[in-house]
């Protein structure tokens, strides 16, 4: 259900570290080892930020032999960033709507105009 | 105009959007501010706009229904923060039922997606016989309200949207 994976991917991104990781992972795939490096903090509290991640599809993990590599994965941020283009799609169409109405308010006064410079001939 | 990169922003869960009316700043104010125009206009293609009530002045309230034949009645309840003729209108929005009470978006039947509060912001600008329209909506508050989340995050957001269109064009 769409509100539950919204609330699930905010609630990932609504941490100062996993958005650093999620900007690491931005440039290409890491292991776990890479990701905790520049944090200071244990991998088992970067693993606990990953979950929180992974939970949420926004992250992908992968084994290669003895090394765990995370990559990004793009849909949930495409859902969410959905959630923000509905409105503008409201706006769209009702603005396609308005520009319609300005036109037929402005006709009586055009056609008035072109007849005037047809008359002045 | 047509929707270019430029007028397609959301910094920090403000929707930002310009466009040109080839029509003079009064006009497009009165689209705006009179009912009978508003009527018109104002809902999505397939959509119409009902007022059971609307007060287009600083302190005034409106109380209205967008009727989706596909999701059904929207009822939603306003009030104007600002009016200055003819450059700019300020009003909130928020969900609400047939009786004019603000409801929580979800337990009126509407996914997290709908808006509970948001704040519309319409500046009217007068460019060589046309104007130009900037609309703000600052959906964050609404956002931050549903998932208790801080609007921060949003800004990251907008970049990583980026990386969401590059992918997307990327895969076909």
């Amino acid at each position: 259900m769409v509100v539950d994976t919204l609330n699930v991917t905010f609630l990932a991104l609504s941490d100062p570290t996993r958005r650093i990781i999620l900007e690491r992972l931005r440039r290409g795939a890491a292991t776990v080892n890479e990701l905790a490096e520049p944090f200071g903090v244990s991998q088992q509290a970067i693993s606990k930020h990953l979950a929180y991640l992974e939970r949420a599809s926004l992250i992908e993990k992968r084994k290669e032999g003895r090394e765990q590599f995370c990559s990004l994965r793009a849909e949930p941020l495409q859902q969410a960033y959905q959630w923000m283009d509905d409105y503008r799609q409201f706006w769209e169409g009702a603005f396609d709507r308005l520009d319609v109405l300005l036109q037929r308010l402005q006709q009586p006064q055009r056609q008035q105009r072109k007849r005037n410079v047809r008359r002045s001939r | 105009m047509s929707a270019g990169a430029a007028d397609r922003s959301a910094v920090a869960g403000t929707i930002k959007i310009e466009r040109v009316f080839d029509a003079p700043r009064e006009l497009v104010f009165d689209a705006w501010t009179r009912p009978e125009l508003l009527l018109q206009w104002h809902a999505p293609r397939g959509c119409t706009i009902h007022f059971e009530s609307i007060d287009v002045r600083p302190g005034g309230r409106f109380h209205s229904c967008i009727h989706n034949p596909a999701f059904g009645d929207c009822w939603c309840v306003g009030v104007y923060r600002d009016i200055v003729r003819p450059e700019r209108i300020v009003y909130t929005l928020a969900t609400a039922d047939s009786a004019g009470n603000e409801v929580d978006p979800q337990k009126a039947g509407h996914d997290a997606r709908w808006p509970r509060e948001t704040l519309v912001r319409v500046t009217l600008e007068e460019v060589r016989g046309r104007t130009k329209l900037m609309l703000e909506q600052n959906v964050s508050e609404s956002l931050a309200k549903h998932t208790g989340a801080h609007p921060s995050w949003l800004e990251m957001l907008d970049r990583l949207a980026a990386l969401v269109v590059t992918r997307s064009t990327d895969h076909g």
